[in-house]
């Protein structure tokens, strides 16, 4: 980080590919189109250069990048000015086609009906779920980055899980 | 322990924040309740099944994109900051103007109008007396002052 505040564009690079992934599958499943994702996915970089200087050494790089990232969907949210339902059924990204050798028909319609549901969650239940169970942060670290309570965070989470045991009860019934 | 007091339990055992105590009241209740046991069953699924999900692929340009982003935003720079030292510059030639043209109004005044003349009367220096209208006979009559006299006015009212 200290490098990065110095401005070496390796050190730059290095965020780049360290944290891509998990930024880029948080923001197409909060924004739920690739276009949105891709930009924005560019914007927090850029930013996280820009403002470098401004990063407090006290918090963890990857809080402050995911801080950034969140930011920048929830003024996206503003903009398109529906906070309700971002459907995700374009975005496709667990189709049954990427089977596993070992087929099983049942997990994967599961997953993909969670995929739906986890969608089609408020995004201020979806955001905590999301980072608790795709990048499994701490409560502490979703508290930081979202700028919310402790116990904010833990009853959104619970109330995401609540949620999706009840649109997934059917899926579920079936599978199991 | 009640139905809804072990609903909010189950997502602290399933993250591991739950102490050992609250742990093992839950498992008490869990026993002898079928529903939240369902509950439990569920989100602990729900859980490892979200984990497992695909993480979709960040586009292979985004190092390059975000790269000539920053060197676009740096060649703008310049001008901006151009732009910026112009405006701090503007900024006190404007005050500038505005004391010089507060300072410059009494005198004005008070040889071209009466109604004017009239009504700055009471923030005129001692000795001075507002004349009439007519320029002709005022010319004769008016007793000039310091133009220091002025000055110090305006600077009180300019600040």
């Amino acid at each position: 980080m200290i490098d990065l505040c110095d401005g070496d564009e390796d050190a730059f690079s290095e965020v780049i590919r360290r944290f891509q992934a998990p930024i880029y599958s948080l923001l197409i499943r909060m924004l739920g189109n690739e276009e949105d994702a891709q930009e924005l996915l560019q914007t927090t970089f850029f930013r996280v250069y820009k403002y470098r200087s401004n990063f407090d050494t006290e918090r963890k790089l990857v809080t402050w990048i995911f801080t950034i990232a969140s930011n920048l969907a929830k003024k996206e949210w503003r903009r398109r000015s529906r906070w309700v339902n971002v459907p995700l059924e374009y975005v496709n990204l667990t189709s049954p086609v990427k089977t596993a050798p070992h087929y099983d028909a049942g997990r994967i319609e599961l997953k993909a009906s969670i995929e739906e549901a986890v969608g089609h969650l408020p995004p201020h239940y979806r955001e905590p779920f999301l980072l608790r169970e795709m990048e499994q942060m701490s409560y502490e670290e979703i508290a930081d980055i979202l700028g919310i309570r402790l116990g904010t965070v833990k009853s959104r989470i619970n109330r995401a899980r609540a949620h999706l045991r009840n649109s997934l009860e059917d899926v579920w019934e079936e599978w199991k | 322990m009640k139905c809804n007091r072990a609903l909010r339990l189950i997502s602290s055992v399933i993250d591991g924040n739950a102490s050992a105590n609250q742990q093992r009241l839950l498992n008490f209740h869990l026993m002898g309740c079928s529903s939240c046991r369902k509950a439990y069953t569920m989100s602990r699924d729900i859980s490892r099944l979200t984990r497992e999900l695909p993480a979709p692929s960040p586009p292979a340009t985004l190092e390059t994109d975000v790269m000539r982003m920053i060197s676009r935003e740096t060649a703008e720079v310049p001008t901006g900051k151009r732009h910026f030292r112009a405006s701090l510059l503007a900024i006190p030639a404007a005050a500038a103007l505005i004391v010089l043209a507060v300072s410059i109004s009494p005198l004005a005044s008070t040889g071209s109008s009466a109604p004017r003349s009239l009504a700055l009367s009471s923030s005129m220096p001692p000795g001075m007396k507002v004349m009439s209208a007519d320029r002709s006979t005022a010319k004769s009559r008016v007793r000039t002052v310091p133009l220091s006299a002025y000055s110090r006015q305006a600077n009180l009212i300019s600040f």
